[in-house]
Formats: structure tokens, C-alpha cells, sequence
């Protein structure tokens, strides 16, 4: 019997052509009972593999291709597969490939050779490198050695066999029916022979199925960063290379039987799994010592009851139950440590004056609460604790925890790392998937088509959806390519059975829109590539803020790899990996809204004006106010533009008419349909259903409509009498990543039950649907609070605080919906000017000077490096500048900068300099220097020292500047190619005189900038007109497009956000004007709008678009829109 | 005094002009990108409007705009790529209209020229006739032509693109002959050019367009104005040769056009030649004369184009590429008799041309006490009589390519080859992946059989792959006592037209023959060669 013991998927990246699950799946199919996955490098595929083999009945081992120093040779590698026998062998491979990975990430980067302890981080591989191998078996195969010799092969084979062992050395022989291999085989033959070493048979497969050969091909290119046409003999010679059945590959080996009888064996003397992978969290360390678990437990506990009593002052009945039954049940399941841990990086946070706040499920748990893990009371609001935690539930509890973006975060993550050091924490890693775009232009690109059509394509399929139609698994197409092989069509089922047929014509349509048209001789092989490829992983990136971490040294339950970001680690699995298999995770979120409130926190405290965010009231009217009318531009959650056409609606009242604002418009509820019931029950205007009447406690707060993911689970456990694992597999098939499968299969059980209790099939389709929504990313009701409640502190900061508000914002972008000049149009409609950005009084920040006034900071501008800014702040805190030629010699902007700062009128105030392009004229000079001016000198090295130093320099202008003062509209101009935005009149204000003149002549004519248009006839109505004017009546208006959104929701119609002086005109697209005007609307920065208008419930003014054309502006002006995001 | 011809837009000029219709039509010349399946490389540019023609910019379209933009302002847009063939076939006809003016002349820039008026006293005296006498000349270019007349050359190119002389005949040059206005002319005329129109001078922008944008100087007339002094010390003497040459300062002398010197001799014979030894006795002349005005021009040839002109009027033409360039007579000469020798002709020689390429004397000398090739043109007379007896197209180097696919490789010229080595030129990406995909030394050499024989094989059918049992046609018969294989191969599944697909084995005849056997599916056998 045969054992393939030599496979590869495609998370050795660019080398397999195959997923993990689909080679296991195969490997069933043709009769398999074990299967060795040997990624290139690392075990970022075993996890998979290791489930999908569960799942049909297989044995999954566990190995990698190591490279490893070649002992001949200084500069070549060994490509080596090794097999784990057992968990030492194991631990040994995570430690080789971590060391491995350490030591070619130095190699690449040897400007910091050496070794950063703290960090975790190995910085080379020691010389004389010589790995731990116990567990570890290794095979030589031909690939081993690309050139090898019979000389080196023998060496090669004897160091392995030192190093590893005579009875853990295989010589491995494969056969894919290549002329020249069978001197190989007899070269290793012989070698076996000599050194008296067993043999091995295997088939090395790097696909599934012959037809992935195409694929691999493509692969291939990619890596040698060439085309099909020029890879030539890189790619694969026939598809020989796929999984191939064990009866196969016995008629292959015939003549060596103790080869195949040997895969066997071998497979018999591999112990290891991942079930036995033997992670533990680690303990609560005091004074540097673990805590044993007893100890722990005391110390939540007291820690608990400490933090109740400050949260709550008494502890009453009610508090003290629920805090012991919490409490029971982590003692009991023997969570203590981890608790304690997150408690510690919270404290270490708030120590450091870190904001934090924990999100997601953690909110329903007290102890969270009391800990100040968590900032919401799950008690008051009665929430779910077994949505955090149960006795049922397999993994571990997870709290995600937001800190502010940026360096603070950073700061957390960093202390993570020293505490757990040398490597004891890494951050999870992101695997990174092809996505129609992606997949697109590369799969262009090795076909040897221009980037300028994978392009077009990415304009094309940003507006037309396409990339959201692929978020899921893709089909298996099996286009009409014929094999190469046999000429007949690929095995497959037909593009059609697996896509519908208007999305493949809406695919097809979009190739030709981008230059390839279905008569192109490339255009089956390009479609056929990009839907093999969608989702097959591309490399490894990071996740956002999973980390996770190890008592007995991370290094030994998986490899590590060194991230992009210096000072960081990365595991090879993602954190869904980690969650099956059990190794706890925590988030550190970085929020910006946090950093930005943080911002305008220390504003207020430098103003005078403390402010204690757990303590603002949260019944504020003005605050309620402001939601109520939608003045909600630059808050947290609630500034899109569905929410603000919600808020007027909704009119939220109390605290929990946010958290529900916050949870409802998502996608999920979107889609689930479930926004226009819950608002017209709210108001009025349809009678409250809960469904069912056992339902009637759980839907009664949301009135009947089902928001949280919670509700769903005790829907679940109601009505289909899920019991708390299956509720907990139902809310991993809910999570918004790789759910289709399982969402499937658990909606399939729950109507099984339900058919089993005899629930009214009405009742089972609203219930399948309900859940169904929440695949699409509802929200947990307690991560909605922990949301709310930001978005209620920063709503209320900008009703309250609005200057240091807008400050904070503006300091922390890019952050939220809206770009600063829009955010700076708000300010100005809040009554706050913002003053532009001046090298005598401008701080590298933007400041608040008083209520109403704002000082944009030196950061603004852009490329103005941090040296210069730094330099310029220090330099005027001894003096300030008395004229262009001292603020010249004293902070030596280079010459990129002079210009930056003179075209942003930032050197206005300096005397002499009368206005732009007077210190453009100007800075072009290069400062003379006096050199026997002693005095100067000294100024400049101890100017408070030396006040007369501090004197103004002679003035040595010759005469005027000859160049001309800016026009207004030179003015905007420059104020957008160096900051992104203007203090200064708004672009439309000045389209809009131009626009009068040129089209409401009697005989317009064509001008350069403003053209005639065929709206010439109407009024040009501005945002601030829409709710004077009656619904249904024809209007024209224009803007300048700060957001295009075609969510996939909306069933293919677009919405536009256009601003203009007054204010933001909402504009709605229908989807047959869209797709007219669809190149208009997607690549103009101005807009000129005809249609009626509509206004709504809530009083929402909307224009309905039936016709739009570009409005040009004189100027190339950079702005900024959020699009189609 | 100086004229500038110009044509504006002279690449979509040109397109429009054969198509007249499509003026009226909203038109942008595009940069072009190439397409997989042509092969050739691809570019990665995004492609842009070049130039736009007038109902274009009714359109708002604009040089610059990607075409993705261009299209959304105006889906009706015509695109046209650009033809350097139209464009090298109208330069010449304009160069020759230039010519006909006058005798010196600059081409400045593709349909662009500059004319020197100082050999030409009637232009001087009476311009305005002139200028009509020129314009009427001009009538069969149907181009759009600028004319302009300045003192100096780059004032009369500027001229020429300004837009206030679009239309010529409103054009009053009496300023120009007045020395006191000459500035004030020239400044006026020019003050709304844009800066751009100096990009493509003699009197290249060196300063960074950037900063004058950002000083609002968008125009020419804008930059004169500036003081000298205050340019030249923000931006270097660069900027005080613009600022001299826009108020007519800077006087450049021109790069006269000369006609590249024809190395041709054509002859009509009175009497037509029957024998070859008269002939070459003329020809011998004939490369005696054409290698002496090599020899003058510091010149060389590398290959010599002969024509015969029969009487029944057919013609017998043939390029006869030469090792390394030469000018002796006797060796060009050696090669023309080498191929005569070979022509078997209809009709007498009525007439000869030979038509020698010129090159820089070659100077290589790849060995250090010898040449690669004791004598290469004794090589090319080899490779001459080679050709003459294989034919044409069947000489060369086969070069294998970089495929799994056997046998297969590209003749290569050997000549072309060794002159480009000899050029010091890299030699191309074809070239460079030599592969030899059966660089694993087998223990028996192949002779291949070219082509292939076609062979009836009685085989099994297999799971896949067919399996020889016994070879019933061809030079090698018998059952096939023992088989190595299969060897499948395949490739360029991604191009339906050079799909391609084997099986090979290699198999041992009862007579102890080795062989090897290629299948093509579905069933075509072929002998591919005898192990020996």
C-alpha cells in the first residue's frame, strides 16, 4: 500500500497549485488513508489540511520543505522535506523554520545584524548551524539537489544522514515521466545501496488534478516574475505532477516494492498531529514567578470584587450572583490566567495614558466590566454572558480590545512582545488571497498583456461590483480548455452550472471593457486562470491586532517569521487556524477614533478643561440633538452617509437607540431586509411581530426584529432546541470570514429541527432568513455598545467641544468617511475657522487657539519631512523669525520644502514676504551667508543667551517681486496640491460664478474652462437649496464628489455625496443611469446633476439622477473622494 | 531672417489628412499599446491623448486626459494610433516642398522646419509675395501649414506655433525689419505660447516647469518679461539663454539638412550581355567607383544589393550581406561572382544597379593575435556558395529554444549574428536562455531523423498513453522487444493556435535497434530517431 509523503499546496505559495482542503478531499476520493502535507517553509497549510482530513475520515502529518544551508556550499540551499514523528519532532521543526526565517530576513536586511533580545527577534543563523532533528525524519529527493552530482549527492546524503540519523534518512524516487529522471533514480539508488539507506517512492504532487497544472504553470511564472511565453522549460513538462492514486503509483514503482512498502512503514512511525500540538496559555506571572492556578483564581477574584466596588460602589445581590457565577465558571474552566493577563495590558495601558477599550462579546461579561477590560455594564443592560463564555463552548473566550491607532498601540503591542520575549508572542498572520483584481492582473500579466488592461479592469470592476461578487470560495469553473494531454475539455463541471449565467456575461462584458474581448486567442486561458485563482492564497501578511502568545515559547507550537514592520513576529497560521486549534488570541485593535479623542481629550486638559469620558452623562439633549439632525460629519459609526439618512428617521432618544442606530445599518440587516421593518415599527406605522411567541422576550427590546448575534443564538436555542456547542458552531458560521460552507450546513440542521418540533414553515423560512442576514457581519449586541458608546463620546465632544473635536480629527488622519476639507467645511458651518498653516505661528500640530478658531498644524503640509517641522518648532521656541532670510538660515528647509511652504502661504506672515508668489520669488535665493558675522552665529547656536544676537538681519532685498499675486482660484489650487484641502472659499463657489456666466448667456460659447452645458437653460441650485424645493420638481445641481458608493446591497444603484459651499447634497443614482453614465460618474471630480427631487421620511432630500455630465474645473485639482469603498 | 514651416500636430495632421471626413468628427491621436498575441513586448504605460483635434476640445478633451477619461466626456470620440510610415511618408514630401523654397534649411522637428532667408534676396525685399508664393506651393501638402518669419531661428520657430499667426495670410511682417522693434515684435507675438512649445526647441527648458507654473509663468511672453538678472541668479545661465532668445538676443546658427549620400550606380545597357565575364568586368567598375566614394566619406559597406534587369523585363534582385564591413572592390566583387555563377538567367542583362550600404569600418579584433576568422569574407563566400546549392532560407544557425518541445529550434542568420557581436550590441532576449533540453548526457547519442517518419505501430490502448507493440511501417520493422517510457510532453496550452502535445518512448527492436518513437494524438506515429 502507498502513502504519498511528499505533497504541496498552495500555501507554498507560488509552488502549489492546489488547496490544502482539495488535496485532502482528493486524497479521499482516490483511497488515501494518510497524507503528508510538506509546504515550502513552514506549516501554514497544516491546519487546514488537518480539518479537512478529520472531516473525511483521514490521517493528515505534519512536515515542510526546509531550506537549509547547504554545508558545501556558502550561498546554496537544500530544499529538504521533513516529516514530524513526534511533538519533540515537531517543536523541533517550528524552532528550524522560525530560525531559518530569522536568519534570511538578517541576511536581507544587514543593516541591523545584530541580535534584538528584547524584541524576540534572532537576527542570524549561528555559524556552524547545525538544527535539532530529534522527531524529525528527512527525505532526499532529486529536487534536493537541482545539479547534483554523484559526488555531491553522496556528501549531501552523508551530512543528512549525520545529522538526522541512518534510520531517519529516506532516499525518495519519483517518476512523472521525464526523460533524464531515471539516472537520478539509479543515482540514488546506488547511494541507498552504499550507505546502506531505505528508499522511498512518492510522486511529489504539487496539484490535486491534472487539470491544476495550468495553474501551477501560471505559479511558476510568477515566481520567476516572467511570462508563459518566455518561461519556457520552468514550467511543467506534461501534468504528471497531481495527486495520483495509490495503485498508480505501485504500477510505477513496480520494480522497487520496498520503496512503496516503505511509504508505509514510515507512515506508520509518524505519530504527530495537530491534535497533539499540547499548547498552554500562559500563566499569570507576579514578581517574574507563574502564579499556580489556585493563586490565579484568588487573584480575579479579588481584583473582581475590587473593581466592582469602584464600577458599581455596593455590590449588591444582583451584582454579587452574576459576579460569581462568572467567576465560577472561568475558575472552572480554568480561564483565570488569561483574564489576569488582559487585566495587565489594560493596566500597563492606562499607565502609559493609552486609552483602551475591550469590544466584541468580552462586553457581556462583568468581570470584564469590573476589570476595566470592557467600559459597558453588561448587568444594566442585560446581556448574554453565555455569548461570551459557556460550558459548552470549545475555545476560548475572545476579548478584542481597541487602543488608538498609531504609535500608542504600537507602544502595547511592544510591551507584549518584551514581556513575553525571546519569542513568546507573535501576531497572527493574514493570509492574503487572490481577489478579482489581483487575481486579474496577474494572471494579465504572466499572459503577457499590458498592465494598462488589469487596469482598466480594477476601474471597471471597482464600480461595476465585481470584486464583491467573488467574496466568497469560488466555484470550480472548467472552462472549454482543452487538456493538453487528451484535447478533450477539462474535467469540471461547465462554468455555467457554477456561476450564474448573467454574472459570467457581466464578467465576460467587464474582460472586453477592460481590451479583452471573447474573440482574443488568450481570453479562455485568462478566464479560465482568474477563476482558479480567486481566493488561492498569495503570501502571509498580518492581521490587524491578533495576538497571540506562550508561556514554553511560541517558537515551538508554530513557526515564526519575521513582519514587515521592524520589531514584529508573525505565526504562520491566521487567527481562524488558532481558534480551531485551540491557542487563545488577543486583539489589540487600533482604533483611530480613540487616538483622535485622545487628541482632543489632551486639548481640552491643556485648555483647562478636564473631561472624564466615563463620567459624561449619556441623556445630553444637545447631544441627542445632534444625532437627531444628522450633524454627525467626522463622529464615530454614525457618520456614513446610510447613517445619516437614518438618524433623522430614527431620531434616536436614549442610549440604547444608538447601540441599535449602530448595530442596524450593516450590511447584514441591510440585506436581511430588516432596517424598513424595525424603523417603520418604531414609528408607528406596522404592528410589532416577534416571529414566534416564544420569541417575545428575546426580540421584545428590538421589536420583534432580530439585531444581535445573540438574539439569533437564543432564537436557535428556542425554536430549534440548539443546545450551547451547536449555538457556538451556528456563531462561528456567522462570523463574516469563510462561513459559506458552514452557514450552509448549520441552516440545513437548524430546519431539520425545526421540521422535527413541527415549527410552521413560515416561521422556519422568517427564522433561516433572520440568520441567514447575519452571515453578511451583524453585530454581537455588547461589541454594538462598546461602538456606541465611542460614537455617543465623540458626538458628544463635537456638540460640546467642537474645536478640540475637529483638532483631534484633523491631527489623526487619514481617519473615518470624510477627507479634512470636508471635515474643515463642517467646522466652518459649526462656526470654527480654520486659519491656514504659518511658519510663525503654526505648531507641527493643528491647534486650537480659542471656540472658534483653529490653527492648522505644519503636518498638513504635505512632504514637509518631520526633521524640518521638528526643527522649525525648535528654533522658533528661542526666537521667533524676523524675516525670510533668518527662518532660511535658522531651520535649512531644502529646496522642496522653501517652495512647499511659500506655495502653501505658509511664509505670508513673515514681514517682506507680501504674498505667495512674492516668496516663491524669493526662497529661489539662496541665503547669503556672512561669515565673519560672529554675532549671528551665536544667535543661532545660544539665541537666549545672546539677545542682541536676536536682532533682525539687514534687509538685503534689491527690489518688488516681479512675479503676480495668486488669483483666488491659483490660490485653491496650491492650497490642494500641498495640504489636500483650502481655509479659503470652497471650489464650487468658484465653478458656480463661472459657470452663470459662461451657460446663462443668451449665446454661450465654449471657454477653455467652463463649457456650455445642455442644463445651461436651468438654475444651478446649491445643497443648501434641496429643502426648499418641492418633491418631484426637476432641478440641476453641482458638486464636487466627495463619496461614490455602489454598495452590494443596493442592488447595483450608486450613491453619490457631492459637496459644495453650503453643504452635502445626497444624490441617488438608479442603477440604468448609472451604467449610462458610468464612466462620468466614476472618473470626474465635478458633477453636474439633473433630476427631481425626492424628499423622504425624515425630511431626506434626495436627488433622483436621471442625467449627469462632468463639470470642468480650470485647474487640475487634487482632491479626494471615498470611493466604492 | 528666418522662416518657420510648421504643421501643428503634425502626427494626427497627417492621419486626418486622408481621412477629410473625420475632422469634423471629434478626434485624439492615443499612444499606443501592443497587444499579447502580436508578441511583441508589452508596455505598461496607460495610454494618453497625444493631441486632439478641434471638435475635441468642444468636447473638453485635452493632450493628456487618459483615454478611459477622454471616453467618459465624449463616448463618441474617434482614437487613432499613430503611423510613423504616413509620418515618414509626408516628412519626406515636406522636406522635398522646403527644398523646392530654398536651398538651406533645419529640420527642426517632425513637420517642423526652419528656412534661412538670408540666400534667398526676394523673401527679403518682398515678403508678402513670397510668403504667398510659398503658400501657394504648398497647396498639394494638404496639411495645415504655419508660417512665420523672425530674425532669429528659435524666434521663428516659436512663431510658427504661436496661435496668433494661424492664419498666414493675416501675417504683417514689416516689424521684423525694423531693428528697434524687433523685442517688442517678438514678444508680442509670442506672450500667449505656452511654455510647453519651448520643450521640443534647440532651446530646451532647463528649468524645472514646475517652479515657473508655480510663479504663474505659463506663457512665454510671462518669462520675457522677468528680469534677466533676477532669473539668473534664481535659476542659472539655462533660464538667461530662454530669456535672451525670447527677446531675439541669442542668434543660433542651423543644422542644415544635407540629402544622405547615395552609394548607387545604376546602368543602362546599349548593347545587352549574354556571358558572365563582361559583366563583371562592369560591375568591377562599377564597385571601383561607388568603394572609392565610400573610401572618401570615411565609410564602409556591409552588404551590396544587386539588380538585374533582364530583356524580357524580368528583374533578378539579391542582398548579399557581408561579415564585417569592407571597401575593397576585389572582395565585393568575389561575392557577386559567387552568387552569378549561380543565376541561371531568362533573357540577356539589359541593365545593372548596385546599391552598397554604408557603415563605420569595422575594428573588432576579438582574439589578441587573431581574428575570430583568419578571412570572414572568404567564410561569406563559402556560406554563399552554400546558399546557392541549398537554396534560399536554408542556411543558417539553428539555435534550439527554450522549450520542452523536442527538436525544435530558429535558423539563425550567422552573418547577422556575428555583425551584431561584431556592433558590440548584447545579443537579444531570444538568444540569451540557450537550452539544450537534453543536457543530461545519455549514454548513446541520437540521430534524429528531419523530419520526423511518419510510422504505422500496432499498440495497446492504456489508462493514458498508447503503448507500442511492434513498428509496422517505415525503415526499422519488427516487434519492439523492449520499451522505455512513456514521455509525455505538452505546452503553450495557453495559445489555441500553438497547442502542442507528444508522447515519446524509446523502444529496442527484436533486432537489438534502438529507437524512438513520438505519438501525436490521436494516433499519428513518428520515427524521431536512431539511437547509435
Amino acid at each position: 500500500m502507498f502513502t504519498e509523503l511528499h505533497a504541496r499546496s498552495s500555501f507554498s505559495f507560488l509552488r502549489g497549485a492546489s488547496q490544502p482542503e482539495d488535496l485532502v478531499r482528493r486524497a479521499a476520493e482516490l483511497g488515501y488513508q494518510t497524507i503528508a502535507l510538506l509546504d515550502h517553509m513552514g506549516v501554514q497549510g497544516s491546519a487546514r489540511a488537518h480539518f479537512a482530513a478529520q472531516q473525511h475520515g483521514l490521517r493528515s502529518l505534519v512536515g515542510a520543505t526546509a531550506e537549509l544551508p547547504d554545508p558545501q556550499s556558502q550561498i546554496a540551499h537544500l530544499g529538504i522535506p521533513l516529516l514530524v514523528k513526534n511533538r519533540t519532532g515537531y517543536q523541533n521543526l517550528c524552532r528550524l523554520l522560525t530560525d531559518l526565517h530569522c536568519a534570511d530576513s538578517a541576511s536581507s536586511s544587514a543593516a541591523s545584524p545584530s541580535q534584538d533580545t528584547e524584541s524576540g527577534t534572532e537576527t542570524s543563523l549561528p555559524s556552524g548551524f547545525c538544527p535539532q532533528t530529534k522527531g524529525l525524519v528527512a527525505l532526499l529527493t532529486p529536487e534536493s539537489l537541482p545539479h547534483s552530482t554523484k559526488t555531491s549527492l553522496l556528501e549531501t546524503a552523508i551530512w543528512l544522514r549525520d545529522t538526522f540519523g541512518p534510520e531517519n534518512l529516506y532516499l525518495t524516487l519519483t517518476r512523472h515521466h521525464v526523460r533524464g529522471e531515471e539516472r537520478r533514480n539509479r543515482l540514488l539508488i546506488d547511494l541507498a545501496a552504499h550507505l546502506k539507506l531505505p528508499l522511498l517512492a512518492s510522486n511529489a504532487p504539487l496539484f490535486a488534478r491534472r487539470r491544476d497544472r495550468l495553474l501551477a504553470d501560471a505559479f511558476t511564472c510568477l515566481r520567476h516574475h516572467t511570462t508563459l511565453d518566455q518561461a519556457g522549460t520552468l514550467l511543467e513538462a506534461n501534468p504528471e505532477r497531481h495527486l495520483k492514486s495509490p495503485s498508480q503509483v505501485s504500477s510505477l514503482f513496480q520494480d522497487h516494492p520496498e520503496a512503496l512498502h516503505n511509504t508505509q512503514r514510515l507512515a506508520d512511525r509518524l505519530e504527530f498531529t495537530l491534535e497533539n500540538l499540547d499548547y498552554r496559555f500562559p500563566s499569570y506571572h507576579e514578581n517574574g514567578h507563574p502564579l499556580p492556578p489556585g493563586k490565579e483564581a484568588g487573584l480575579l477574584r479579588e481584583l473582581t470584587f475590587r473593581g466592582a466596588r469602584q464600577r458599581y460602589g455596593k455590590v449588591g445581590s444582583r451584582i454579587r450572583r452574576q459576579l460569581e457565577h462568572e467567576l465560577a465558571l472561568i475558575i472552572r474552566l480554568g480561564f483565570s490566567g488569561y483574564f489576569l493577563i488582559v487585566w495587565e495590558l489594560v493596566q500597563f495601558a492606562r499607565s502609559q495614558g493609552i486609552l483602551c477599550q475591550g469590544r466584541g462579546s468580552a462586553a457581556n461579561s462583568a468581570v470584564c466590566y469590573c476589570l476595566e477590560i470592557t467600559a459597558c455594564d453588561p448587568i444594566s443592560s442585560d446581556l448574554l454572558f453565555e455569548r461570551f463564555l459557556s460550558e459548552n463552548r470549545k475555545s476560548w473566550p475572545d476579548i478584542d480590545i481597541d487602543f488608538p491607532s498609531g504609535e500608542r498601540r504600537e507602544a502595547v503591542i511592544q510591551h507584549v512582545y518584551r514581556k513575553y520575549a525571546p519569542r513568546g508572542a507573535a501576531m497572527t498572520a493574514n493570509v492574503i488571497t487572490y481577489r478579482p483584481r489581483s487575481a486579474f492582473r496577474e494572471m494579465s500579466r504572466i499572459l503577457g498583456f499590458p498592465d494598462s488592461i488589469a487596469d482598466r479592469f480594477s476601474d471597471l470592476s471597482s464600480s461595476s461590483g465585481i470584486h464583491r461578487e467573488h467574496n466568497g470560495k469560488p466555484q470550480p469553473s472548467g472552462l472549454d480548455i482543452e487538456d493538453p494531454e487528451s484535447g478533450a475539455p477539462l474535467a469540471g463541471p461547465s462554468m455555467d452550472s457554477c456561476y450564474p449565467k448573467n454574472k459570467v456575461e457581466h464578467l465576460e462584458e467587464t474582460f472586453a471593457q477592460s481590451g479583452v474581448p471573447p474573440g482574443h486567442p488568450r481570453f479562455k486561458s485568462l478566464l479560465h486562470l482568474y477563476h482558479e485563482v480567486l481566493s488561492f492564497p498569495r503570501h502571509l501578511g498580518q492581521h490587524s491586532g491578533g495576538m497571540i502568545i506562550c508561556d514554553n515559547g511560541l517558537d515551538s507550537i508554530v513557526p515564526l517569521q519575521p513582519a514587515a514592520m521592524p520589531n514584529r513576529t508573525i505565526a504562520q497560521w491566521d487567527k481562524d487556524d488558532c481558534e480551531d486549534l485551540g491557542i487563545v488570541k488577543v486583539d489589540l485593535l487600533g482604533l483611530g477614533m480613540l487616538a483622535a479623542m485622545e487628541d482632543s481629550l489632551r486639548i481640552c486638559h491643556q485648555r483647562g478643561k478636564s473631561i472624564d469620558l466615563t463620567r459624561i452623562p449619556h441623556d445630553d439633549p444637545a447631544t441627542f440633538d445632534l444625532l437627531c439632525r444628522a450633524d454627525t460629519v467626522g463622529t464615530f459609526q454614525v457618520e456614513s452617509r446610510a447613517q445619516m439618512a437614518t438618524l433623522p428617521i430614527m431620531r434616536p432618544k436614549n442610549f440604547y437607540d444608538l447601540v441599535i442606530e449602530v448595530a442596524l445599518i450593516r450590511p447584514g440587516p441591510i440585506v436581511g431586509d430588516l432596517v424598513h421593518p424595525y424603523l417603520n415599527r418604531r414609528n408607528g406605522r406596522e404592528p410589532v411581530d416577534c416571529i414566534h411567541p416564544d420569541f417575545q422576550p428575546v426580540l421584545e427590546r428590538t421589536l420583534g426584529v432580530p439585531l444581535f448575534q445573540e438574539q439569533v443564538l437564543r432564537m436557535a436555542m428556542i425554536i430549534a432546541g440548539f443546545d450551547g456547542s451547536e449555538a457556538d458552531e451556528l456563531r462561528r458560521a456567522m462570523a463574516f470570514k469563510r462561513s459559506d460552507q458552514r452557514m450552509e450546513n448549520i441552516s440545513r440542521k437548524l430546519i431539520l429541527r425545526m421540521s422535527e418540533r413541527n415549527i410552521d414553515i413560515t416561521v422556519q423560512k422568517k427564522v433561516v432568513k433572520s440568520i441567514g442576514s447575519f452571515a453578511l457581519y451583524g453585530f454581537p449586541e455588547s461589541h454594538s455598545i462598546s461602538f456606541a458608546l465611542i460614537a455617543y463620546a465623540s458626538c458628544w465632544l463635537k456638540a460640546h467641544h467642537p474645536a478640540e473635536f475637529f483638532a483631534g480629527l484633523i491631527n489623526n488622519q487619514p481617519l473615518g468617511f470624510y477627507s479634512v476639507a470636508t471635515l474643515l467645511r463642517d467646522a466652518r458651518r459649526h462656526g470654527i475657522r480654520a486659519r491656514p498653516v504659518s511658519v510663525l505661528h503654526s505648531a507641527g500640530e493643528t491647534l486650537v487657539l480659542d471656540d472658534q478658531t483653529l490653527r492648522l498644524g505644519l503636518q498638513r503640509l504635505k512632504n514637509l519631512s518631520t526633521a524640518t517641522t521638528g526643527r522649525l518648532v525648535d528654533t522658533r521656541s528661542h526666537a521667533q523669525f524676523t524675516s525670510l532670510p533668518d527662518f532660511l538660515r535658522r531651520v535649512q528647509p531644502n529646496r522642496k520644502e522653501r517652495r512647499l511652504l511659500a506655495a502653501a502661504g505658509a511664509l505670508n506672515d513673515l514681514p517682506e514676504v507680501e504674498h505667495r508668489r512674492d516668496g516663491l520669488w524669493q526662497v529661489e535665493m539662496d541665503p547669503q551667508e556672512d561669515l565673519f558675522d560672529r554675532s549671528r552665529v551665536s544667535a543661532e547656536t545660544h539665541p537666549a543667551k545672546d539677545p542682541s544676537a536676536c536682532t533682525p538681519p539687514q534687509d538685503n532685498r534689491q527690489s518688488a517681486t516681479p512675479l503676480i499675486r495668486m488669483t483666488a482660484l491659483e490660490r485653491l489650487s496650491s492650497d490642494y496640491a500641498t495640504q489636500g484641502h483650502t481655509t479659503g472659499p470652497h471650489p464650487m463657489s468658484l465653478l458656480r460664478k463661472a459657470w452663470a456666466v459662461e451657460n446663462q448667456r443668451p449665446s454661450a460659447k465654449a471657454s477653455p474652462g467652463i463649457p456650455p452645458s445642455s442644463f445651461r437653460n436651468g438654475t444651478l441650485l446649491r445643497a443648501s437649496d434641496f429643502p426648499t424645493i418641492p418633491h418631484g420638481q426637476q432641478i440641476t445641481c453641482a458638486g464636487l464628489v466627495i463619496c461614490r458608493q455602489r454598495p452590494g446591497t443596493a442592488k447595483g444603484h450608486c450613491f453619490i455625496s457631492l459637496e459644495d459651499e453650503t453643504g452635502i447634497a445626497n444624490l441617488f443614482i438608479p442603477r440604468d443611469t448609472f451604467h449610462h453614465y458610468q464612466p462620468v460618474i466614476t472618473t470626474e471630480r465635478f458633477l453636474l446633476c439633473h433630476g427631481r427631487m425626492q424628499t423622504g421620511e425624515g425630511n431626506l432630500h434626495t436627488l433622483y439622477t436621471t442625467a449627469v455630465e462632468p463639470l470642468s474645473f480650470p485647474s487640475d485639482l487634487h482632491t479626494h473622494s471615498h470611493d466604492f469603498h | 531672417m528666418y522662416s518657420s514651416l510648421h504643421i501643428p500636430s503634425f502626427p494626427l495632421s497627417v492621419l486626418l489628412r486622408d481621412s477629410p471626413g473625420s475632422t469634423a468628427e471629434p478626434t485624439a491621436l492615443v499612444s499606443s499599446t501592443t497587444d499579447p498575441s502580436s508578441g511583441t513586448s508589452s508596455t505598461r504605460a496607460t495610454p494618453l491623448l497625444l493631441a486632439v483635434n478641434t471638435a475635441a476640445t468642444r468636447h473638453r478633451i485635452a493632450p493628456g486626459l487618459t483615454v478611459t477619461r477622454a471616453l467618459a466626456r465624449c463616448p463618441q470620440l474617434i482614437l487613432l494610433a499613430p503611423d510613423p510610415s504616413l509620418e515618414h511618408l509626408h516628412q519626406n514630401a515636406l522636406r522635398e516642398y522646403v527644398s523646392s523654397l530654398g536651398p538651406d534649411f533645419e529640420e527642426a522637428a517632425p513637420g517642423s522646419f526652419l528656412l534661412d532667408l538670408l540666400s534667398l534676396p526676394h523673401a527679403l525685399t518682398s515678403p508678402l509675395d513670397w510668403i504667398e508664393q510659398a503658400l501657394r506651393k504648398a497647396t498639394p501638402l494638404h496639411l495645415p501649414l504655419h508660417l512665420a518669419i523672425a530674425p532669429t531661428p528659435d524666434l521663428a520657430l516659436l512663431a510658427g506655433r504661436s496661435r496668433a499667426l494661424r492664419s498666414t495670410l493675416t501675417f504683417h511682417p514689416e516689424p521684423v525689419f525694423n531693428n528697434a522693434q524687433h523685442s517688442v515684435f517678438s514678444i508680442q507675438a509670442l506672450a500667449g505660447l505656452p511654455l510647453s512649445s519651448l520643450q521640443t526647441d534647440h532651446g530646451k527648458l532647463t528649468t524645472d516647469p514646475e517652479l515657473l507654473h508655480l510663479w504663474g509663468i505659463d506663457t512665454l511672453g510671462a518669462l520675457a518679461a522677468l528680469p534677466r538678472q533676477g532669473l539668473a541668479e534664481r535659476l542659472g545661465p539655462g533660464a538667461t539663454r530662454l530669456h535672451d532668445i525670447l527677446h531675439g538676443k541669442y542668434h543660433r546658427l542651423l543644422n542644415l539638412h544635407r540629402p544622405p549620400q547615395q552609394f548607387t550606380i545604376t546602368r543602362e545597357l546599349e548593347h545587352p550581355l549574354e556571358t558572365l565575364e563582361p559583366l563583371l568586368f562592369l560591375l568591377r567598375r562599377g564597385l571601383d567607383t561607388l568603394c572609392s566614394r565610400l573610401r572618401s566619406s570615411q565609410r564602409a559597406t556591409i552588404s551590396t544589393r544587386l539588380t538585374l534587369t533582364f530583356a524580357d523585363g524580368n528583374l533578378h534582385l539579391r542582398e548579399l550581406r557581408l561579415p564585417e564591413p569592407t571597401c575593397t572592390p576585389s572582395t565585393l566583387l568575389r561575392l557577386l561572382h559567387t552568387h552569378l555563377d549561380t543565376v541561371r538567367a531568362p533573357a540577356p542583362v539589359v541593365a545593372w544597379s548596385l546599391l552598397l550600404t554604408p557603415a563605420l569600418p569595422g575594428e573588432a579584433q576579438h582574439h589578441l593575435f587573431d581574428r575570430s576568422l583568419r578571412d570572414p569574407h572568404k567564410f561569406a563566400d563559402t556560406l554563399a556558395r552554400l546558399e546557392a546549392l541549398l537554396g534560399p532560407g536554408r542556411l543558417g544557425t539553428p539555435r534550439p529554444i527554450n522549450t520542452h518541445q523536442p527538436d525544435s529550434f530558429q535558423m539563425e542568420d550567422p552573418l547577422c549574428n556575428r555583425t551584431s557581436r561584431i556592433a558590440g550590441k548584447k545579443p537579444g532576449k531570444a538568444q540569451l536562455p540557450i537550452f539544450d533540453h537534453d543536457s543530461i548526457p545519455t549514454a548513446l547519442p541520437l540521430k534524429r531523423c528531419r523530419p520526423a517518419l511518419p510510422v504505422h505501430v500496432a499498440c495497446e490502448p492504456d489508462d493514458h498513453f498508447p503503448r507500442p507493440l511492434a513498428l509496422l511501417s517505415g525503415p526499422h520493422r519488427g516487434s519492439i522487444a523492449a520499451l522505455h517510457g512513456p514521455f509525455p510532453l505538452s505546452g503553450h496550452w495557453w495559445n489555441p493556435t500553438e497547442r502542442w502535445q507528444r508522447i515519446e518512448w524509446d523502444l529496442q527492436l527484436a533486432n537489438q535497434t534502438l529507437l524512438r518513437l513520438a505519438c501525436q494524438p490521436p494516433g499519428n506515429w513518428f520515427l524521431e530517431g536512431i539511437y547509435e
